[in-house]
Order: C-alpha cells, then sequence, then structure tokens
C-alpha cells in the first residue's frame, strides 16, 4: 500500500515560484507548441497556415499536460514515469495549496474555494442577467450579450453543481468516513483537482472571443456556426469530463475497498452510499458527452458531416448523446446533496436515519433508472415518436426511488428532537425545496403537458428548484456541517442564520414567480418578453439580487471565521460518524490510532455502543 | 511499525486492478457511444472504397502485439527480464506499425470517403480514437521498458507490468469491434 511506504525525503515546494505560477507558463508554453505543431502541419499539407480554430483545440490539448505537469506533476509523478525517484510535494503553510499535492483533505479545499469561486462568478453573471429582465426590450446586454452571458452563467453552474459537493466533500470527508488514510490513488486524485484550473481559465476567457450562445448544451446546428467560444466550451467539458471519470475511479475504489475494519455495507454512512453512487454514473456516463462535444469540433475544425443535414448528418444524434450523459448528470448534481441531507437530519433530529435500507435503495433506483430516460428533454423534437411514452413512463417512474429518500428524511425528522442549527436549517430547507421541484417536474414528464411547457420559464424554475434548492442548499449545508471539522473553527452562528434566511426567502421569491412566467409564455434563453410579464419580471429580478447578496454575507463569514472563529473541537454537533471521532482539523493520515467501527452509525440512543472507536498500538 | 500499519487496507495491486477494471469499463462505454452513433448515423451503409485487406492486416498487427505482451508478462513472471524487454519492445514495435499503416490508410482515405461524407466522419472519429489510445498504451509501454531499464521495476512493482498490459490488451480487443463494423458490416 503506497501511503505506509517510507515517506520519500525530498520534499519540493517549500520556497520560490510557486508551482501553480510555474503551471500556467507551462501551460502557456504548450499551448504555443501546439499551435505551432498545428501551423507545420498545415504547411506540409499545403494549406494556409494560420487557422485559429484548429490551433486553439490542438494548442489546448497540448498546454493541459504541460500545466498539470508544471503544477508539479512531474515531480511527484512523471518522474517515476522515465525510472526516477519522484518527490513529494508538501510545503507547510498557504503554499500546500498551490501545487501538485497529493493529501486528499488539500485537494477538497481546493475544491472547495475554487467551486465557491466559480458559483460567485456566474452568480454575478446571473445577476447581469435578471438586469436585462428588469424590464421588456433591451436593458444592459441587449439579445446577443444576453443569449451569451446566459450560457457562460448555465455552463459554469452546472460545473459547480456537477463537482462542488463530491468535489469538496467526497475528497474531504469521504475518505475519513470510511477509516481511510487517503484515497485508493492519490496521484489521480490530484489530477483529478489540476484539470479544472485550465477548463475554468478556459471558460472565463470566452467573452473575450465572443463567447458562445447555445446555452449550456450547446446543441448544433447553432453549435456548429457560432463564435469560437463554442469551441471552448466543448474543450473545458472535455478536460472537466476526464476530471470526473479520473474521480470517479478513486471515490469507487476507496469505497469498495478500503473501507476500515467493521464498517460493513450496512454501517456505511448514507453520504458515503450517495457519493458511491454518482462515481458510478460519473464513469460511465461522461464518456458520452465528451464524444458529443468532440463530434462538434470536428464538423467546424474539420468539417465532419456528423450533424450537418446537408452532408448527410443528424443534429438530433447529438441530442441523443448529450442527454445519455447529461440527464444522469443531473442526478450526479443532486444525489451527493441529498446524500449530505439524509447525514445532517439524524443528527440534528437525534434518531436514527429512518428506513436507511429503503433509502440506500432509492439512491440506486434512482441511479439505474437514470440511464434510460434521456429522451424525455427530447418530447418536442421527436413528436410523433412511439418511443416518446416509454421515456415517460421510466422518468415518471424515477419518483418512486425518489419518494423513498423523502420518506426516509421525513420519517427521520418524524417526532424527533430537533436541533435547529444552521446545517439543519439548510437540510430541512432541501426537503422543502425538492419536493417543489420534483412536483413540477412530473408535469414536464408528462408529454401533452411538455408540448406546453417546453422552453418556457416553468422548466426554469423546475431546474432551479432542483439543481439550486437541493443540489446548492446541500453543498451550503454541507459547509456549515462539517466547517468546523475542515477549519478546527466555529462560524459566527447569527451571521450563518442571516445567511440562510436571505437565501431561503430569496430564492423562493425568485423561482417561484417564473412557473408563472413560464405558465403565461415566456421563453427561456431570450431576452426579451411580452410587456404584461413586465411587473412580474421587475419583482423577479429584485428578488434574485437579493439572493445575490445573500452570499456576501457568507463569504464574510466563511473568511472572517476560519481566520478568527473559536475552536471548535473535534464533535460540535455530537455526531456520530468516523469523521468526528477524530480531531479538527485531523492529521496528516486522520486518526491517531486504528479505526474500528462497531455499530450503526445513527443509532443516538443513550446505551447503544459508539459508532466506531480508536484503537492505538497498545490496545492491540 | 507505526500505527497507521494499515493491515485492513488491502494491497495496492488490488487497488490497482479494481481501479484500472473500472476505468476500462468507462473507456468500453466511450467506445460504445460512438459505435451506437455509426449504427444511428449510417444502419448498415459503409463506403465500399474501405480497404478490407489492409483491415486485416491491421487486426493480425494487433493481436500479435496482444500475444508479445502477454509473453512479456510471462518472461517477467519467470525472472527472465531480458526477454521481457525484448517482448516489450516487439510490442511496441507492433504498435508503431499499426499507427504508420493508419496514417497510410487515412491517407488514402480522405480521397475515397472523405471526412465530408458520413461514413468518413465516423471512420475518423472512430479509428482516431482508437489510435489516441493506442499511443497511450505505447507510452505506458515505453513508460515500463524504461523503468526496468533503469532497475525501478523491482518483482513487488510488478503489477505495472501487468496493469499495463491489460490495457494494451483491451485497446487490441477494442479494434477487433473496430474492424467489423467499420470494414465487414
Amino acid at each position: 500500500m503506497a501511503t505506509t511506504a517510507p515517506r520519500l525525503e525530498r520534499q519540493i515546494g517549500a520556497s520560490g515560484l510557486p508551482y501553480a505560477i510555474r503551471g500556467l507558463i507551462w501551460g502557456l508554453i504548450g499551448f504555443a507548441l501546439g499551435a505551432v505543431v498545428t501551423m507545420l502541419v498545415r504547411s506540409l499539407a499545403g494549406s494556409p497556415a494560420w487557422r485559429t480554430d484548429q490551433m486553439v483545440v490542438i494548442g489546448f490539448l497540448f498546454s493541459v499536460p504541460a500545466f498539470v505537469l508544471g503544477v508539479g506533476a512531474w515531480e511527484t509523478w512523471g518522474r517515476g514515469w522515465v525510472g526516477l525517484e519522484t518527490l513529494e510535494y508538501d510545503p507547510p503553510g498557504w503554499r500546500q495549496y498551490f501545487g501538485f499535492n497529493l493529501d486528499h483533505k488539500v485537494i477538497g479545499i481546493q475544491y472547495l474555494v475554487t467551486f465557491i469561486a466559480v458559483f460567485i462568478l456566474a452568480g454575478a453573471v446571473a445577476m447581469l442577467m435578471r438586469t436585462e429582465l428588469m424590464d421588456p426590450g433591451r436593458t444592459v446586454l441587449g439579445p446577443a450579450g444576453f443569449t451569451r452571458f446566459m450560457s457562460l452563467h448555465g455552463f459554469l453552474m452546472v460545473l459547480v453543481a456537477v463537482t462542488a459537493v463530491p468535489g469538496a466533500f467526497g475528497n474531504y470527508v469521504m475518505p475519513i468516513m470510511v477509516g481511510a488514510e487517503d484515497m485508493a490513488f492519490p496521484r489521480l486524485n490530484a489530477l483529478s483537482f489540476w484539470l479544472w484550473p485550465p477548463a475554468v481559465l478556459l471558460l472565463l476567457s470566452s467573452p473575450f472571443v465572443g463567447g458562445w450562445d447555445s446555452g449550456w448544451t450547446g446543441y448544433p446546428p447553432l453549435a456548429s456556426v457560432n463564435n469560437l467560444g463554442q469551441i471552448f466550451y466543448a474543450l473545458a467539458f472535455v478536460v472537466g469530463g476526464l476530471s470526473s471519470i479520473v474521480a470517479s475511479v478513486n471515490f469507487l475504489t476507496t469505497i469498495v475497498k478500503m473501507r476500515t475494519k467493521g464498517l460493513t455495507w450496512n454501517r456505511l454512512p448514507i453520504f458515503v452510499w450517495s457519493i458511491l453512487l454518482t462515481g458510478a454514473l460519473s464513469l460511465f456516463f461522461t464518456q458520452s458527452v465528451a464524444v458529443a462535444v468532440t463530434m462538434v469540433t470536428l464538423d467546424r475544425i474539420f468539417g465532419a458531416a456528423f450533424f450537418d443535414p446537408l452532408l448527410g448528418g443528424a443534429p438530433v444524434l447529438y441530442q441523443h448523446i448529450f442527454w445519455f450523459y447529461s440527464h444522469p448528470a443531473v442526478y450526479v448534481m443532486v444525489l451527493p446533496s441529498l446524500g449530505v441531507m439524509l447525514e445532517i437530519l439524524p443528527v440534528f433530529s437525534r434518531k436514527p436515519l429512518f428506513a436507511y435500507k429503503w433509502a440506500v435503495g432509492g439512491i440506486i433506483g434512482i441511479s439505474v433508472l437514470s440511464g434510460v430516460v434521456w429522451a424525455h428533454h427530447m418530447f418536442t423534437v421527436s413528436a410523433l415518436s412511439d418511443a416518446n411514452a416509454g421515456f415517460m413512463l421510466s422518468t415518471e417512474a424515477i419518483s418512486v426511488p425518489t419518494g423513498l429518500v423523502f420518506l426516509s428524511a421525513i420519517g427521520t425528522i418524524w417526532r424527533g428532537k430537533l436541533w435547529m442549527k444552521v446545517p439543519m436549517l439548510f437540510a430541512l430547507a432541501m426537503v422543502f425545496n425538492f419536493l417543489i421541484g420534483g412536483i413540477t417536474g412530473v408535469f414536464l414528464s408528462d408529454i401533452p403537458a411538455d408540448f406546453q411547457l417546453q422552453d418556457t420559464y416553468w422548466v426554469v424554475a423546475h431546474f432551479h428548484y432542483t439543481i439550486v434548492g437541493a443540489g446548492i442548499f446541500g453543498l451550503f449545508a454541507g459547509i456549515y456541517y462539517w466547517f468546523p471539522k475542515i477549519t478546527g473553527r466555529m462560524f459566527d452562528e447569527r451571521l450563518a442564520k442571516v445567511h440562510f434566511w436571505m437565501m431561503f426567502v430569496g430564492f423562493n421569491v425568485t423561482f417561484l414567480p417564473m412557473f408563472w412566467l413560464g405558465l403565461n409564455g415566456m421563453n427561456r434563453r431570450i431576452a426579451d418578453y411580452q410587456p404584461d410579464l413586465a411587473p412580474v419580471n421587475l419583482f423577479v429580478s429584485l428578488a434574485g439580487f437579493f439572493l445575490g447578496t445573500s452570499f456576501l454575507v457568507f463569504l464574510w463569514n466563511f473568511v472572517v471565521s476560519w481566520r478568527n472563529g473559536p475552536p471548535a473541537g473535534s464533535n460540535p454537533w455530537g455526531a456520530r460518524t468516523l469523521e468526528w471521532v477524530t480531531t479538527s482539523p485531523p492529521p496528516k493520515l486522520n486518526f491517531d490510532g486504528e479505526p474500528e467501527v462497531l455499530d450503526d452509525p445513527y443509532d443516538f440512543a443513550p446505551d447503544a455502543p459508539p459508532h466506531a472507536v480508536l484503537r492505538t498500538g497498545g490496545e492491540r | 511499525m507505526t500505527t497507521h500499519a494499515a493491515a485492513h487496507h488491502p494491497p495496492y495491486e488490488d487497488l490497482q486492478r479494481f481501479g484500472l477494471r473500472l476505468f476500462i469499463a468507462s473507456e468500453a462505454f466511450l467506445f460504445g457511444v460512438m459505435f451506437a452513433a455509426r449504427f444511428y448515423l449510417l444502419g448498415f451503409d459503409k463506403a465500399e472504397a474501405v480497404n478490407v485487406v489492409l483491415g486485416l492486416v491491421l487486426t493480425g498487427l494487433l493481436l500479435a502485439a496482444t500475444w508479445s505482451s502477454h509473453r512479456a508478462v510471462a518472461a517477467a513472471e519467470a525472472g527472465d527480464r531480458g526477454a521481457m524487454q525484448g517482448q516489450l519492445l516487439l510490442t511496441m514495435a507492433l504498435g508503431v506499425g499499426f499507427l504508420a499503416l493508419v496514417v497510410v490508410e487515412w491517407g488514402a482515405g480522405f480521397t475515397e470517403f472523405p471526412i465530408s461524407t458520413p461514413y468518413g466522419s465516423m471512420f475518423y472519429l472512430i479509428t482516431g480514437t482508437h489510435s489516441l489510445h493506442l499511443l497511450i498504451g505505447l507510452f505506458v509501454l515505453a513508460s515500463l521498458f524504461l523503468q526496468d531499464r533503469r532497475g525501478a521495476l523491482s518483482d513487488d512493482k510488478l503489477w505495472k507490468l501487468r496493469g499495463g498490459v491489460t490495457y494494451w490488451q483491451f485497446v487490441d480487443v477494442v479494434w477487433l469491434f473496430v474492424f467489423v463494423i467499420l470494414y465487414v458490416l
């Protein structure tokens, strides 16, 4: 087992240029190299040397490995490929976060901070969109600018929703919950994080080449003919997808193979179950979206015929391949957060998780069914297809396992002694929001209703209620729940409650009226609307700004409490799972002893044995 | 021995084998999606100009490479590092020969079934993706060869060789499917 091998003596990264900066320099050199190679090959083939889109694609594909090697993968990993001794990147202080660090706790924090930053940026873009929509007609962005910022907002937020909870807590908390010293493959874990900065930087630079206007779904034929930003989108999707696949291999192997003594499947914390099934979904389905956006890119840069009907291609093929990934992806966005919710509810209700096995079955059922529902995004595309009925039924069938998860949540708080701390408030809000999101989705799965509601604000409201109302609320539930563990400090409870109530009220008053807007015919993805919808849109915009300011309260509390909060102790919530058995923050290898699981994670009876104990050397 | 002896953790080879199987399953999905797209777009149509004989030669090269990669593992397990290095070199040579023939084939194909036709698009997408994976496999084999030359591949690290060869053989097996659905059907 690699982590038990003697630690390597030679350390890097403690002084000099931060490795992240070196990575950027290497990445730029790699980009230039790729662009020059493209020009050379084009010259040899007798074409004009300069062709921007091809040079961008090949350049980026060169720059990503160069960046990853530059942030320290060369010393910690690459040297081993050529038979040299590898070095260790483990500098003290802030530098530990700015290089190829293999510690899963460092990687969890890298993910958390990165994706909070992306979340805030994408939220700021949403503020711009709501400014445009404050009144009909042109306001600030104009039609073209609006669709581009809408696309940027949508795609960045999708990346946050897919990545933040598994990236932050799947990395930081999950290995501790299963009693492991680290993930199964620490280097792959670092790789999965360091693939993100090139993808995110590429997207953030896309407005400088005119962005792209086909939304986060990037349908051809529009995606085959629009701005260069469309290629940035495709490249970011492929690289982010590779990161998801690599991370999934790690999650699954860690959970299946590295559980500590006594941690049987029956005793596995529910959050670990949700990461296991999320990992399985990402592992298999992510490949498909890479195929879809690669095909669009080939159409654009090499004149391929996949989606051009004039050349014999089929645009609908894109939608099949895209949604074959992207419907399971919405469960990748939501399942980890539902896991966080079910993890928090028993702790703050002081009751066992109700119907644990049924909740696990619900998570498994959602995951299995998610692979056979993709064409419900395409009812209006293939309106006469007999297959639609099957997709309607499979979609509606998903409400059954989802209902199991719900019943587990409700049964857990039923007659519990609720302790209304901030993580609990977020978990309860998720139950409320996801109920609205789930029920409004039933209308969309119904074919006749979908014909009316397709591409209206009903859809916008529905998916924000599921992805934000459950996914992002789950992110914040997790942040407040594990903040004391990760930082060793307690946040300001009062400010956290201000954040919660602003976010909960702001979220609902922003998105609830959108159902009404959708029923009244307001189109999504368009900067304009009929004048009679102006008063409600003004209200929604103001509510949206209120929702936006709630995150400033969060940021302030997050930064100040991380620096100056009072010490939290190892178990401020009186929870039972393994991460609360060790110190806050945990030591380098997570436990000062050998963890052994004895009992159920959620048995809060006063005389129950502990979930787990640490055996030190002497006790053995 | 510290308390972190981690007696409950499986040996690293066990983790590595499990993780590699997951990754291969994921890669199988990648090729599966492209194969499905081929039938969605083209049905059972193909370009008559596609060179089946060349496809058979390519298949033969990779079957030989599968065998030689297997011999490399067998030689290493028998303790014969010289034979292992020889078989690795042979495998890599077969792989490089394969890629060279693919380049020749593409050169001819660009005029017979250009990328601007549906069959051409599928052909270059699928063979290109496969060749990219083969290239990665070549890097892995080259890395194993280099590690052994520098004495860094001790007997307790042979799982690296087994893993690399398993991946190589997976890419070879994918070719059989590519051959059937692009050349034969």
